[in-house]
């Protein structure tokens, strides 16, 4: 499985780049996807989508709003959307994150932390089988940065990641700048946190920029990959004894196409350095 | 506590409906973050807005970190989609009681934006028609407008724009998928309702007939209006693919 889905290293499709990507189409390995930006409309981002699809460049699905931390069960329309975009991509998985983003029908549109609780991890558990089994490819899950912590909680996030991946056999995509700001912001060590999970089952690695408020760091994606993020990355990988598809995220004050090429080849030299075979 | 409560909480917080004291008792978080969370919110309000009403934030000199959470608070998400977020948006000027041409602006820029990305598929309705064939476009929308917005906004917006009562008809580039705009005439209007009330690919020849049957167009006024009409995609033909609307 993990020699097979290793993809290379991927950049975010965003509407400022869709000329450039037409034409450089070669030079990416991969593209993400924001999926609600493609589950509703036409227009040009589908005819952009629909141009790489031909070309067989692989794109993955990545989701903001399946909101599993939520008490509330899957959107059904959202569900059925999501479904007409795998059934159009075919990607190898799809992924969205350990957070709730809705309650009651009012979408808040942000990452919101999960209640770590033996409930919410079966409801969120619950979620993942359904999804898994009805669109019949595999769920990355991934760790979100977070800013607080609630005493509500029963365990920790390792360990509720762990259990829910025993629990739903998906997968996980590590967001190598979450665990790095969250590190710095809760003082623990990244890469033990990193060694806690279930490494096995990571299918991919996020990479992106934060902004140091001085007090606080914060997950922007706005920002070139700092180069505490690429040590973490490159110990990720060396601890994984694999190669992982990874993916430079890149969301707000996005820079030209090949400024973001250049980080991309970052990515790439690091797995070179680390597997010769990439 | 329960997932549901839990949700709930955050939710109340985040409408305002509770203080932040109370949510982060009952959350139980000791840390002074919580406040970060409503701001992140806003924050995606405020560049939802900015991305679809450049001009409108412009013209009515709106200042988008005091009206974002004013509109967040009366016009919460509902729909999962990010880009819905700004879709109330006109909604809310008209309720605030802005000037009507502000009004109309933001209309016109949301339109705009709303059929570049509509899932309708013009080129599936061109398969369907014979060669000589027209149809009604589709996404085709027409809204009266009360101020000359698109004469407007290539002037100085910080001008009141002038009056002019009419339809403006939207519509897409095939190629480029840019919104085509096109204020609507007489005869323009009279083209649509045929199509309207036949409901019906009709031949060019026939829609001739059908028009000079009860109007006093000449011919070749009508014969021009109808290459109008195709070029800005207000109807379709099997043709429509090659014509160059970007230019």
């Amino acid at each position: 499985m993990q020699k097979n889905s290793y993809l290379g290293v991927g950049l975010g499709l965003r509407k400022k780049h869709f000329k450039k990507v037409l034409e450089n189409n070669q030079d990416v390995d991969w593209y993400e996807i924001l999926s609600e930006n493609y589950m509703k409309f036409g227009g040009r981002p589908l005819d952009v989508l629909k141009s790489l699809i031909s070309k067989k460049i692989p794109i993955i699905p990545h989701g903001v709003s399946l909101s599993l931390g939520s008490s509330d069960d899957i959107d059904q329309s959202y569900f059925k959307k999501l479904q007409q975009l795998i059934h159009l991509l075919n990607p190898p998985w799809f992924s969205d994150h350990l957070c709730f983003s809705s309650h009651e029908k009012v979408h808040f549109h942000d990452l919101l932390p999960v209640l770590k609780t033996s409930e919410s991890l079966e409801i969120i558990s619950h979620k993942i089988n359904t999804l898994q089994e009805k669109l019949k490819i595999p769920f990355a899950l991934e760790n979100i940065s977070y800013y607080l912590k609630s005493h509500l909680d029963e365990m920790t996030e390792e360990e509720f990641i762990t259990e829910i991946v025993k629990r739903t056999n998906c997968k996980l995509l590590l967001d190598v700048n979450n665990v790095y700001v969250n590190s710095v912001n809760f003082n623990f060590n990244a890469i033990d946190y990193i060694k806690s999970l279930p490494v096995e089952s990571i299918i991919q690695i996020h990479l992106a920029g934060h902004w140091n408020r001085g007090d606080l760091l914060i997950d922007t994606h706005g920002d070139y990959i700092c180069p505490d993020v690429w040590v973490l990355y490159r110990k990720t990988l060396e601890y994984l004894e694999r190669p992982v598809s990874t993916l430079i995220e890149w969301d707000n004050e996005i820079p030209s196409f090949e400024e973001l090429k250049k980080e991309a080849r970052k990515a790439k030299e690091i797995l070179k350095e680390c597997f010769d075979e990439t | 506590m329960k997932l549901k409560d839990y949700n709930k909480i955050w939710s109340q917080f985040l409408l305002g409906k509770i203080n932040l004291q109370e949510a982060q008792s009952s959350l139980k978080i000791k840390n002074p973050h919580l406040e970060l969370y409503k701001e992140f919110i806003n924050h995606h309000f405020e560049f939802a807005l900015a991305k679809n009403f450049p001009l409108t934030i412009k013209a009515a000199k709106l200042k988008l970190q005091e009206i974002s959470p004013l509109y967040y608070q009366e016009y919460q998400a509902y729909d999962w989609e990010l880009n819905s977020m700004g879709k109330q948006f006109p909604q809310f000027l008209t309720n605030k009681n802005y000037p009507l041409y502000i009004q109309e602006l933001s209309l016109y820029e949301w339109l705009k934006f709303d059929i570049c990305l509509s899932c309708e598929n013009e080129e599936e309705v061109i398969s369907d028609i014979a060669q000589e064939e027209l149809c009604l476009n589709p996404l085709l929308i027409g809204q009266q407008f009360t101020y000359d917005i698109t004469d407007w906004i290539n002037k100085d917006l910080f001008q009141t724009p002038l009056e002019l009562h009419h339809i403006l008809l939207v519509t897409r580039d095939f190629h480029l998928k840019n919104c085509l705009f096109t204020k609507a005439s007489q005869i323009l209007l009279e083209i649509i309702n045929v199509f309207l009330e036949q409901n019906r690919f009709i031949e060019k020849n026939e829609l001739k007939e059908l028009m000079l049957s009860h109007s006093s167009t000449s011919k070749e006024k009508l014969s021009k209006e109808i290459e109008f009409a195709l070029k800005q995609n207000i109807i379709l033909s099997k043709d429509s693919l090659c014509l160059n609307h970007s230019s």
